[in-house]
């Protein structure tokens, strides 16, 4: 089945098995494997992805409900070789570790910014609520956007 | 691997065609975020979904006249957030935001998460309470109004026919009445409810009984269990700070009748007793 959506700002045009979901397509067929399949049910968070700018569970996705679709995956942040504000910000605070639950984390962060450039601590743990990680604790990982929120107030940039 | 055909109507129309011609062997898929799920992990026979997140009609929150239309592809981030739900609504917006993850919300729908039929269920306390309505549509484009509270048949399972779709949600607004919504999980979010509560009542001053009083409490079988005597007795009661410890009594007996024998009772009998403060709450800060 043919389904046609954009994927990091360029348009792709694919034949796939219908039965793939998002995270099938972009990881196999695109070799886009930032996003992990940490659990399969939409409970972990691993395999977060921006789809018009809302944050999904790829893994819960079917691939043909993304046609006619913008998504935005971790490997779409970076311009120009340089790091988003995020992604930098996470180093900067040691907010990652294994570096499994990141590309989730930053997406579902990066959503949270697009939408609330300025968010208190108790929004930014909503907002992450769905993504898991068991090695840091979450104390950097929250500090790390509520960083990259600053910097990008201070910059002007989204 | 199960073999999987989509089709992917664009509109009402085209729904009822595809209907037509797939319904009896077809699942209809809004958010997925059940079904996609059972896809992955169930190997089963081939399957034909009718996948309705195209369809741009079936999603919308609007006020007509004196009801409240929610279309059932209307997300559960959409309904969190939209200003009518806040202002007729309250409960059900509060049901939307407590379910799942910011994830899970954006996707899953109100129409799949009345059609999954899950005990658990967090939009059902808060519709039942509302007495809320569906529309239901079947391939020849006839429909019929079906109370909410009726649709779960069997725990995952409703009562639809295979041919029937959900196409709307409507609940009236009863000027005055304020709806809220409370659950527990085994965690604070992204849980499913262990016990779930939902309260519509009509708040008329300090020291005076609750009117119109509707009180619903899920996780507890297929249907949204309906406390008649804690809602006869608030509507009896001068509301004050001690009301909330009888109603608390009145919730324990409900469950007690509700599931009998079942491993989960002692909790949930206790339970109760904590939701039955929270419902009231919102009221007494009224005061």
């Amino acid at each position: 089945m043919l389904v046609c959506f954009k994927v990091n700002g360029k348009e792709y045009s694919l034949d796939i098995d219908p039965s793939m979901r998002l995270i099938d397509v972009l990881r196999k067929k695109l070799a886009l494997t930032g996003a992990k399949e940490g659990c399969g049910e939409g409970e972990c968070g691993a395999c977060t992805v921006l789809m018009d700018g809302l944050a999904v569970n790829s893994c819960l996705v079917l691939a043909i409900q993304a046609r006619g679709k913008s998504i935005v995956t971790i490997e779409g942040l970076e311009e120009n070789g340089e790091l988003d504000s995020i992604q930098q910000a996470f180093i900067d605070h040691g907010a990652i570790q294994c570096g499994y639950c990141t590309p989730g984390m930053i997406m579902s962060a990066k959503a949270l910014l697009l939408k609330n450039p300025h968010p208190g601590e108790e929004e930014i743990k909503t907002a992450l609520a769905g993504n898991l990680c068991r090695c840091t604790g979450y104390n950097k990982i929250v500090k790390a956007v509520q960083q990259a929120a600053d910097k990008m107030m201070q910059d002007g940039t989204r | 691997m199960t073999k999987v055909k989509v089709e992917t109507p664009g509109s009402l129309e085209e729904l009822k065609q595809c209907l037509h011609s797939v319904r009896d062997r077809a699942f209809l898929l809004a958010g997925g975020t059940d079904l996609v799920i059972k896809l992955s992990k169930h190997s089963c026979e081939d399957v034909i979904l009718v996948d309705l997140s195209g369809i741009k009609e079936l999603n919308y929150i609007k006020k007509d006249g004196n009801q409240i239309s929610i279309g059932a592809c209307t997300t559960f981030s959409q309904l969190a957030e939209h200003r009518l739900l806040k202002e007729h609504g309250l409960g059900l917006a509060e049901a939307a935001s407590q379910m799942g993850s910011v994830q899970i919300r954006n996707r899953a729908t109100i129409g799949g998460n009345i059609a999954n039929a899950s005990p658990a269920a967090d939009s059902l306390p808060a519709l039942v309470v509302l007495d809320a309505v569906a529309v239901v549509m079947d391939k020849d484009g006839k429909t019929e109004r079906v109370p909410v509270s009726e649709i779960p048949a069997a725990p995952g399972h409703n009562s639809l026919r295979k041919d029937q779709v959900i196409c709307q949600i409507s609940f009236p607004i009863r000027p005055g009445c304020r709806s809220h919504y409370v659950k527990l999980g085994s965690r604070k979010t992204v849980t499913i409810a262990r016990l779930n509560a939902a309260i519509c009542a009509e708040y008329t001053g300090k020291n005076t009984p609750l009117r119109q009083v509707k009180i619903g409490l899920g996780a507890l079988g297929p249907h949204v269990v309906l406390a008649h005597e804690a809602a006869n007795f608030l509507e009896h009661t001068p509301l004050g700070p001690e009301t909330g410890e009888e109603m608390a009594e009145l919730l324990a007996r409900e469950v007690d009748r509700a599931i009998p024998g079942r491993y989960s009772l002692p909790y949930k009998r206790e339970a109760v007793k904590g939701l039955a403060q929270d419902l009231l709450r919102p009221f007494l800060d009224l005061e």
